[in-house]
């Protein structure tokens, strides 16, 4: 279990100082994938390295299973880093070494032995699929090994939690869903936590378990990544999620009935709720705009209707839709 | 002609001798004085592994004023330091340490800028996996910079021939001296030519030398 208890990072450069990050509290369960999401410049980075004090918090305080992170001295922080893993956006991989030895790295840097170095680093190639380039140099690998082998790195040290540094937003799509299959299986294998941060929601959306939505260095949402992203309530959450705030005032202009926002989520999803309303209530619904996701396996429907007809009949169908348990807004 | 040749290689000879020993040995304490020089001017910098700035600074200044004595003025300086560890100023010996003391903050400069072209990341993934300072530079920062090192250390030594010719002046031997004595004082111009040429000679091979095994070794 992770907590972070208002954390601040304050830069100071030239009398200038930035305020990185304010008032982080965030507490995150052994076991799960966690999410923490922002734009470019919103602090993510700079929170995920507080974690392992590869930046320093100004203020605040972090503990991972119960040890004050913050009152750790030196070497006793180089002992608490070799428990956590770390995967990285350029992957971060010694150029002068091969394969074999950049997994080797940590378990040499903490002096175990020979035979058990070899035991492992052959183990964690296997895992990653990567056992034929064993004696290749990351300069002759794809992206996508590179990664790979970032990851086996991060593992060798048997951590308990994994931090991963923005890690497929240099990947195409394709090997972003491969390393994200491959980060979800060492979870449940391993039953490591994972912290993720990534300004790209289809990775929340595929392997995070909860996210936390980052805005100019604050957690403005948190929680359950179905919830958050079915009905996000932060402006920055919504422009993720692709949902507009408000409708063109034309669309409202042109529409002389009702606009409702339906929401499903689940099962409800896959019911013909619109035809049975036409059918039912003799109205006429106009969908305005709408989309329908896949989030951690859940289908998630946001649909805006526009609802015109008898005046009762629209409220009395309006009233049906919440009963039949959709989330509903009216937004006219 | 024949003789003419023979004449010229009985005084070549021993001058090349004289000259590889003094550029070689120097080069020897230049970088093993020079590295952890470079090291520290790398390590000591704001955002690097061991930050010291003020240290840094000082540092950074005692090297600039090294690099800014002429070298004949610097070898009459060093002159009672040689004199006390090798009993005399002059001769190859004698020359090695006003040679070494010149181009070690030259391999200081040198080495700081190979180590400072190493990924950044390489260093902060290393320092996320609790390695200590001095394994980042043991293992990360100088083998990650090795191929730039080697051209560094192959420009000291062709600069320290360079230094090695003008000792020659001042009684340091080696083909400088050669060529001063021979070719300028005594009108020997082919003594004087054969001089260059073997300079040439001897500065291509390093380059070479030094190109073909920074290119082996780099995995970049």
């Amino acid at each position: 279990m992770i907590k972070i208890k208002n954390m601040s990072k304050v830069y100071n450069a030239d009398n200038k100082s930035v305020t990185a990050l304010k008032g982080i509290n965030l507490e995150i369960n052994d076991g799960e994938i966690f999410g923490i999401m922002g734009l470019s410049g919103a602090g993510k980075s700079s929170l995920i390295r507080c974690i392992n004090r590869l930046e320093e918090p100004t203020e605040g305080s972090i503990e991972i299973d119960e040890r004050d992170v913050m009152s750790l001295t030196e070497g006793e922080l180089r002992d608490m880093r070799k428990k956590i893993g770390m995967i990285f956006q350029h992957f971060n991989l010694l150029s002068s070494r091969t394969v074999y030895q950049n997994i080797a790295f940590p378990l040499k840097i903490s002096g175990a032995p020979q035979d058990e170095t070899a035991k492992r680093v052959n183990e964690l190639l296997d895992m990653v699929g990567l056992a034929d380039k064993r004696d290749s140099y990351p300069s002759q690998l794809s992206g996508g090994q590179k990664q790979r082998i970032g990851i086996a790195r991060a593992l060798a040290g048997r951590p308990t939690l994994l931090l991963s540094d923005e890690a497929t937003s240099s990947l195409d799509p394709q090997t972003t869903q491969q390393i994200l299959s491959l980060l979800k299986e060492i979870n449940s294998r391993l039953h490591l936590t994972i912290i993720i941060i990534t300004h790209q929601m289809e990775v929340i959306k595929e392997v995070c378990d909860r996210v936390a939505v980052l805005n100019s260095g604050e957690v403005v949402e948190v929680g359950n990544v179905v919830d958050i992203f079915s009905q996000p309530s932060s402006p920055t959450t919504k422009s993720f999620v692709g949902i507009e705030d408000e409708l063109p005032e034309e669309i409202i202009s042109l529409e002389s009935g009702r606009i409702i926002r339906l929401l499903f989520i689940g099962q409800s999803a896959k019911q013909p709720v619109i035809s049975h309303l036409v059918r039912t209530f003799d109205v006429d619904a106009n969908i305005l705009s709408g989309n329908i996701q896949r989030i951690h396996g859940e289908t998630v429907g946001n649909l805006i209707l526009g609802l015109e007809g008898n005046a009762g009949n629209v409220d009395r169908s309006i009233e049906w839709l919440k009963n039949q348990g959709l989330k509903i807004e009216v937004l006219k | 002609m024949n003789r003419e040749l023979m004449r010229i290689l009985s005084l070549l000879l021993p001058s090349l001798q004289q000259t590889i020993y003094m550029v070689v040995v120097s080069t020897i304490f230049s970088v093993v004085l020079g590295l952890p020089l470079g090291v520290l001017l790398v390590i000591t910098e704001k955002g690097g592994i061991w930050e010291k700035p003020s240290f840094n600074r000082i540092l950074g200044t005692v090297i600039n004023i090294l690099r800014s004595i002429p070298f004949l003025i610097l070898m009459i300086v060093v002159f009672p330091l040689s004199r006390l560890i090798v009993g005399t100023t002059i001769g190859t010996t004698a020359t090695i340490i006003p040679l070494s003391i010149v181009a070690t903050p030259f391999v200081a400069r040198v080495i700081e800028s190979s180590l400072k072209e190493v990924d950044r990341g390489a260093v902060e993934a290393s320092l996320s996996m609790g390695a200590t300072p001095f394994q980042i530079i043991t293992k990360v920062l100088i083998p990650e910079s090795l191929p730039s090192l080697i051209q560094g250390i192959t420009l000291t030594m062709i600069n320290i021939i360079g230094y090695s010719a003008m000792a020659g002046a001042l009684g340091g031997g080696g083909l400088g001296d050669l060529a001063i004595r021979y070719g300028s004082q005594r009108y020997d111009t082919h003594v004087l030519i054969a001089t260059v040429v073997v300079l040439i000679i001897v500065v291509q091979a390093i380059q070479f030398a030094g190109n073909y095994i920074a290119k082996k070794i780099d995995r970049r």
